[in-house]
């Protein structure tokens, strides 16, 4: 029905617009927006080819090749599993049916698991989830390879609370080849997700970690918000699969990332998570509160260890959005999500493109154009609205809805799922989202750690933290002024200044 | 603001006293507690070996099912009540540990939960100040900045702000450039030209060179019978261009040539736009850049003609093209151009 509608909106404009607005007289117009899109689509279009590329044909192979192995022999099959695994959960006031469906997969998949012990490590804050989590434990009975280990951490974030659960881990002293896997306290494992996903650390030997295709399901959101978050996991699925081509991710997804145990108990690794800290030279040192799969990515592409993505498990994650409403919602995930990409990518950039690989770095700098290039196009047509003709506003609307409307198709490429509400809402995520990457930009030090709702500030007087929310805003504006100039100046909207400007302006001056 | 709430449950149950039964061995001799907290312990029973005040080790016992768990503590003897039914103590110097396994224990006792086999329990240590864990955690980041930070900071924030400054007089001068600047491509290099008419009906001969002076013979017309009539230069000229080259017939009243006064400073016919060139005044500043000319000329404007014309001769002029309708202007510079750049296309712009 959305579909129908967006599309009859559409065919109205098109039909009902007035002859200016198919008046190619806007040279400057069709440039700047039409070279943008063949950049940007031209980008995307990459990414949509080495995805493709990446689940019909390279990893198919990969796991063509376990299959085999695990068909040729039972003991094989046996023996390519990791002789021992750890499910790191952390949760944190998690809703108790979440906690109950996330034990309860994760237990299932732990009695069906025929490579040795399994524990079960939760990094918990609340005494009601320990007095929960021993409950389901002991109902479910689990076989003696299921063991426990609960974790109580201060509730003092996640990082904490992972960290303490890895240090537990350690103190277990894992096997030779065993595997942690850490996710979420709302994510769903899938049926036969373990013996699915470890054999690929047998089968690669220097692989270091890996990471799932996730979907969602969001039990107390409105379509709006569903098919946001929805659209949200298609085009995480696009892009890790074509990052997955390079065996270098620049993300190791929280909601659930397999490890070496080495690597995961690893002191260095496990102080990275918890302490990691960001050296800025306007703001200091800034701590990470969040984006400990950040650090993960960072930890593992600075040791130049591979990483994998495996695009046919896909782990479920029951989200609870922030708030009931999409704008709300979208913008405390988003401020959540691209401050820590931003504020992660910097020194992952700073590796250089021979330590993490050419396409995977100039995915990194291209992170950082993104946030810009969303809004050339609208201040395209405003600036061009005000100085010539309100018809190019027009016309702009007519070109985002038809790109917008082929650029959601072809997401049916990715996963089989479509709703007329994905056009608007990957404009709406584009241009919203590139803004509010640019407000994180310059507000590396503001976080928040979004179930908790606690925000952090840095720890200063009333007269310095005015001075620096200042600065910020003024770095904002500049940045967003100067964008704004170039798309001027560009389009004719303003004229770039002559010497002889300058020389008359001086000699006024003298 | 800080945050201030603190969800952790232990710290609002700190002192909250307990009914559970524990134990506590004073001196070899073992009492059951039936009333404590973290902070202390009550007793119901006799107390002989201590006096109130005295401080003492102590060991606390916590039975559970199959085993027992003890805690050394110091304590210090608060009461012992005259009929000697009852005594009271609190705990001191409790470590982090103690406290933190202490308090797990309570923790476990009101859950109904006991400790047993299988279970694997890592007690981490739990910081249950009352401040506010956020400020805890970053405690001190952010509040000392060396002084290679500090110029750097200083140096980076000049720079910016001098960036911004520089953005601003950008935009200034662009605005300025698109809004208040008057330009055209559509100008020309020219000069004051005469028209050389034929006196007779022949064919042209050249009859001067160069510069030619008021009467000189500027070309000949050589008529059937052999007779010239010469065609007298009418100023201080040079040829510019030949209507009838040497050699061809021109009939008697025809255009043979046009010359290019050399007395008079070539001057630039620029045409503007009547709505721009509304804003022009005459004496007004213009800049004029010929093409393979490093250096512009300087000029003022010399004459406007906002006369409007119409599109066909005879007809009435269109007053509602008029905006479109492109105005002469004419600028005469400060310093003359070369005469070899005389019907050069130029660029001009107004300030």
């Amino acid at each position: 029905m959305f579909l129908a509608l967006y599309l009859l909106l559409l065919a109205a404009l098109a039909l009902l617009a007035p002859a200016p607005v198919w008046d190619p007289g806007a040279r400057s117009f069709v440039l700047i927006v039409g070279w943008i899109a063949v950049w940007r689509y031209g980008w995307g279009g990459v990414h949509l080819l080495r995805s493709l590329w990446y689940r019909a044909h390279v990893f198919p192979r990969w796991r063509r090749r376990i299959l085999d192995l695990a068909a040729a022999d039972p003991e094989v099959e046996r023996a390519l599993l990791a002789p021992e695994v750890y499910i790191v959960v952390t949760s944190y006031r998690i809703p108790v049916p979440t906690t109950e469906a996330v034990l309860a997969a994760a237990l299932v998949e732990a009695e069906r698991y025929r490579g040795g012990r399994v524990t079960i490590v939760t990094s918990i804050v609340e005494m009601a989830d320990q007095r929960l989590i021993k409950d389901l434990f002991r109902l479910a009975a689990p076989p003696e390879h299921v063991r426990l280990i609960l974790v109580r951490g201060r509730g003092t974030g996640k990082r904490d609370g992972l960290a303490t659960a890895l240090r537990a881990v350690a103190r277990q002293a894992p096997a030779p080849g065993a595997v942690v896997l850490v996710m979420d306290g709302d994510t769903v494992l899938p049926p036969d997700c373990l013996a699915r996903i470890l054999p690929f650390f047998r089968l690669m030997p220097d692989l270091a970690a890996l990471t799932t295709d996730e979907d969602c399901v969001v039990p107390h959101g409105g379509p709006l918000l569903r098919a946001w978050h929805q659209l949200r996991f298609t085009q995480r699925h696009l892009l890790m699969s074509s990052l997955g081509l390079s065996r270098r991710l620049i993300t190791l997804t929280g909601r659930m990332s397999a490890y070496r145990a080495e690597i995961a108990t690893d002191p260095a690794f496990v102080a990275l998570i918890q302490h990691d800290r960001l050296d800025h030279w306007r703001h200091g040192p800034i701590p990470l509160l969040t984006g400990e799969d950040k650090s993960a990515a960072y930890w593992l592409l600075r040791q130049g260890r591979a990483t994998l993505y495996v695009p046919d498990v896909t782990v479920l994650t029951i989200e609870q959005p922030p708030a009931p409403d999409l704008l709300r919602a979208s913008t405390a995930l988003m401020l959540r999500w691209f401050g820590n990409m931003l504020r992660a990518s910097g020194r992952c950039l700073a590796l250089g493109p021979a330590r993490v690989g050419w396409f995977v770095w100039w995915c990194l700098v291209d992170q950082r154009i993104s946030m810009w290039t969303p809004l050339i196009g609208p201040i395209t047509a405003i600036l061009l609205a005000f100085a010539a003709s309100p018809a190019f506003l027009y016309a702009y609307t007519l070109w985002v809805m038809l790109t917008r409307l082929v650029q959601s198709l072809l997401l049916l490429a990715v996963r089989p799922r479509f709703s007329g509400l994905y056009p608007p809402l990957l404009y709406f995520t584009q241009l919203y989202g590139a803004f509010l990457k640019s407000w994180v930009l310059f507000r590396l030090d503001r976080q928040r750690w979004t179930r908790q709702n606690i925000s952090w500030a840095p720890p200063l007087g009333p007269w310095r933290a005015g001075l620096r929310a200042l600065g910020s805003s003024y770095l904002h504006l500049l940045a967003l002024a100067a964008l704004t100039t170039g798309v001027a100046f560009a389009t004719g909207v303003l004229t770039p200044p002559s010497t002889s400007t300058f020389a008359a302006a001086a000699a006024a001056l003298r | 603001m800080q945050a201030q709430i603190v969800h952790e449950a232990e710290i609002h149950r700190q002192h909250v006293r307990l009914r559970i039964p524990i134990a506590i061995e004073i001196d070899g001799t073992r009492y059951t507690v039936d009333d404590w907290s973290v902070g202390g312990f009550g007793v119901a029973g006799p107390m002989a070996s201590r006096r109130s005040g005295e401080r003492f080790p102590a060991r606390l016992i916590f039975p559970f099912e199959d085993f027992e768990l003890s805690l050394r503590l110091d304590c210090q003897l608060v009461y012992v009540l005259a009929d000697e039914s009852r005594f009271g103590g609190r705990f001191l110097s409790l470590s982090q540990g103690q406290a933190d396994l202490f308090r797990y224990l309570v923790d476990a006792y009101l859950s109904g939960e006991l400790v047993s086999g299988g279970d694997i329990l890592a007690v981490v240590a739990r910081d249950n100040s009352g401040e506010a864990r956020v400020r805890r955690l970053f405690e001190g980041l952010g509040q000392e900045e060396t002084r290679g930070r500090r110029v750097r900071r200083i140096l980076g924030s000049t720079l910016l702000v001098l960036v911004g400054l520089g953005l601003a007089a950008l935009i200034a001068a662009g605005i300025y450039e698109r809004y208040l600047v008057v330009t055209t491509d559509r100008a020309v290099i020219e000069a004051p030209f005469y028209r050389l008419e034929a006196t007779a009906t022949g064919r042209v001969e050249a009859a001067g060179q160069g510069l030619l002076h008021p009467g000189d013979p500027a070309a000949r017309v050589v008529g059937q019978g052999g007779t010239a009539v010469p065609l007298a230069s009418p100023c201080e000229c040079v040829i510019d261009t030949w209507l009838v080259p040497p050699g061809r017939t021109v009939q008697v009243g025809g255009l043979v040539a046009t010359l290019v006064a050399a007395d008079q400073p070539l001057t630039v016919r620029a045409e503007v736009p009547l709505d721009r060139a509304r804003r022009l005044r005459v004496g007004q500043t213009a800049e004029v850049t010929v093409p393979g000319k490093a250096e512009p000329y300087r000029g003022q404007i010399e004459r406007i003609d906002f006369r409007l014309k119409s599109d066909r001769p005879g007809e009435p002029v269109r007053l509602e093209d008029s905006s479109r309708q492109m105005v002469p202007v004419v600028i005469r510079p400060d310093r003359p151009f070369d005469f070899d750049d005389l019907g050069y296309a130029v660029s001009v712009r107004f300030f």
